[in-house]
């Protein structure tokens, strides 16, 4: 499996936010064509600086595997950088923790909308962190840039003018996967097992669409404070769930994994892209059951999920 | 007499904040819209521990009640601003009277742990409903800046105003409460309970009605969270906060209501400074992010090294007052159910 598959995700993410920003150089420099680098026309942006913020889980449940996009992000501004930047400006991304905790994201928003005068709130990442500032940020007219979450929600422009998504939606993924299922194991006893919030309603809505509902024998969700998922993999095995469709995020597919191997059960499992990016995920089935007292082999466990992408992976040279 | 000099101090206090407001920055003002927040809670709190000799580690969960009251009341009555923070803190009141009941024949430790329980238990009821709460990710709580004001006017320093002008009123009323015939009665029970129970006292219900008052604050601090931050979730919700509010109450100085300053401002602005020193210092974000913990931790460490009897009780050491009657050094708080003879004298006099 491809490593670093995330990682390039991101860091593409961050590319097409450096073109935005070239775009946002232009327009501040429309009045004096000629010169190129013009006068400051936004907050965040100065002569020689572009100051993008975000919000991130860097602590707290969803901080493994998701700790490392910022720094990914940033690692591509920094070659952005080293090679003239934007129009002569260099790109500065302040990223600060909420821990993946609501409550904390909209402090940490308006510390860098208030306090650091952010240009744009670039790649804010989760689906219930970013929902509880996006009306905010609207209302404060900050750009919103490349949310990193496939939550229907931020396709509003009416509603939402300064928000941007970027990742195929969560009930189109649904969709997708509930597809291949339907397709591929017809007659089998699927379950599923979610995130109790948008992202997870909106990708269950998704299956719904596609996976016959007499085939569904169990529906189990998780809220991401809740780290023992021990009860909904055991009612999954007792409903005699062949097949488990998982949307959550890396820390509880590996969780799952674990879980399961532990109650042996063993069923085919399809999840998210969201959850199963394989170095991140072979990363936290090794360091989860390191915790536990046991060895894994975190590769030879993420053989065999089903699972969708968007982008293609970063060995993958067939496109270029 | 000493309504109008509170009143007097309060409307002086309001002039100032005004000032400070306008002239400060739209972030400083949403800070200080937060310090308010926590005045509150922690005022409510420190009468409760200071003057009836209670403890709570719960109030955080009071504060949850307020605050999904005002979330709820918006959502499904859109009540205006003015009759949410009043209902929420009745509401927070109604559910301090059924706790407060039971803590009633609790003390000390006894009394620690059955509201420790309150505020584990109570956030996760919003997870297990998420219909009516909203589960992890809440519910949503809508504050507009009057249009009178303008559209240009920074919605913070609404905020500001809204939160401190609630703070203050609330301080003005505590310090009444303090000093009138309920605070003295307090202050004997939490002193000498046979002793006041000889006097004629009702300890039971005085001690129920301190609860009550404490949970009503606390109920009000979480309509003012859930207006400052216009969302409630479980996650500001958890026991690091009613943890959060027993620090900020003896850092202050227990029983002081200027103490409940002093300790929300060191809650809300100490983790924010650190960060900002830490992200300017160039330390990655994940070190950046887990550096306000452990300051906080040796800021709290230190503070209890230099000042025993709380900030308060240390500024009024070196500036050589002595205390007022309404309020207690931390030495002669105590969770034992009776405090040595010797210091009864002293209430007697004042």
């Amino acid at each position: 499996m491809n490593r670093k598959h995330r990682l390039r995700l991101f860091a593409l993410a961050a590319a097409v936010t450096a073109a935005a920003l070239v775009a946002a150089g232009c327009s501040s420099s429309s009045s004096s064509p000629s010169s190129g680098a013009a006068t400051a026309s936004a907050p965040g942006i100065t002569a020689t600086q572009i100051l993008i913020g975000s919000h991130q889980p860097l602590t707290g449940p969803a901080a493994p595997g998701y700790s490392e996009i910022a720094p990914a992000s940033n690692a591509y501004f920094q070659y952005v950088n080293a090679h003239g930047g934007i129009y002569g400006r260099k790109i500065k991304y302040t990223y600060l923790d909420d821990a993946y905790d609501p409550s904390k994201t909209t402090s940490v928003v308006h510390q860098l909308v208030l306090q650091d005068s952010v240009y744009a709130i670039f790649n804010g990442l989760g689906t219930p962190t970013h929902l509880s500032v996006v009306s905010y940020l609207n209302s404060s007219k900050v750009p919103d840039l490349f949310v990193a979450s496939g939550c229907a929600c931020w396709n509003n422009p009416s509603a939402y003018p300064y928000t941007f998504g970027y990742q195929t939606d969560y009930i189109r993924e649904g969709k997708i996967l509930g597809s291949y299922i339907k397709q591929h194991y017809a007659g089998k006893k699927i379950g599923y097992f979610y995130q109790n919030d948008e992202f997870g309603q909106d990708g269950v809505k998704g299956l719904n669409y596609e996976i016959p509902h007499s085939q569904v024998v169990s529906q189990q969700s998780y809220v991401p404070t809740n780290v023992n998922v021990g009860p909904q993999v055991a009612a999954l095995k007792t409903a005699g769930a062949q097949v488990v469709v998982l949307f959550a995020i890396p820390a509880f597919v590996a969780l799952f994994k674990l879980t399961s191997l532990k109650l042996s059960y063993s069923p085919t499992l399809a999840a998210s892209n969201v959850g199963t990016d394989p170095s991140t995920l072979a990363g936290l089935l090794e360091a989860f059951a390191k915790q536990g007292g046991a060895t894994v082999s975190g590769n030879a466990l993420t053989q065999g999920i089903i699972t969708d992408y968007y982008l293609p992976s970063v060995g993958n040279t067939g496109n270029s | 007499m000493t309504m109008a000099r509170h009143a007097g101090t309060a409307l002086a206090a309001a002039v100032v904040i005004w000032a400070l407001s306008v002239w400060l920055s739209a972030f400083r003002d949403y800070q200080m819209a937060d310090v308010a927040v926590y005045v509150v809670a922690i005022a409510g709190l420190t009468v409760l521990i200071g003057q009836s000799g209670q403890i709570s580690l719960g109030n955080g969960a009071f504060m949850a009640i307020g605050a999904y009251a005002t979330a709820l009341l918006q959502l499904h009555l859109s009540w205006p601003l003015w009759a949410l923070f009043p209902a929420s803190a009745a509401i927070a009141a109604v559910a301090g009277v059924a706790v407060g009941a039971a803590a009633a024949r609790l003390r000390g430790p006894y009394l620690a742990g059955a509201t420790l329980l309150l505020a584990v238990a109570l956030p996760s009821i919003a997870t297990q409903f998420p219909g009516v709460f909203g589960g992890d990710q809440g519910l949503s709580v809508t504050v507009t800046t009057p249009a009178a004001l303008g559209a240009a006017f920074p919605p913070t320093r609404w905020l500001a105003w809204i939160n401190v002008g609630t703070a203050l009123i609330v301080l003005v009323l505590l310090a009444n409460l303090a000093h009138s015939r309920i605070g003295r009665s307090w202050r004997a029970i939490r002193d000498d309970e046979t002793a006041a129970a000889l006097a004629g006292l009702n300890v039971a219900r005085l001690r129920i009605l301190a609860f009550v008052v404490s949970a009503a604050c606390a109920g009000l601090a979480g309509a003012m969270l859930a207006v400052w931050s216009s969302q409630v979730s479980p996650g500001a919700f958890t026991v690091t906060l009613s943890i959060a509010l027993l620090t900020g109450a003896v850092i202050g100085g227990l029983g002081s209501l200027a103490g409940a300053l002093w300790g929300s401002l060191v809650i809300v602005l100490v983790p924010t400074y650190v960060t900002d020193v830490a992200t300017s210092h160039g330390l990655s974000g994940t070190v950046a992010a887990n550096i306000p913990v452990a300051v906080y931790g040796v800021v709290l460490i230190a503070v209890m090294l230099i000042f025993p009897e709380g900030i308060q009780g240390g500024l009024r050491r070196f500036w050589g007052i002595t205390p007022p009657a309404a309020t207690t050094p931390l030495a002669r708080l105590t969770l034992r159910r009776r405090p040595p003879a010797s210091e009864h004298q002293e209430e007697g006099t004042s």
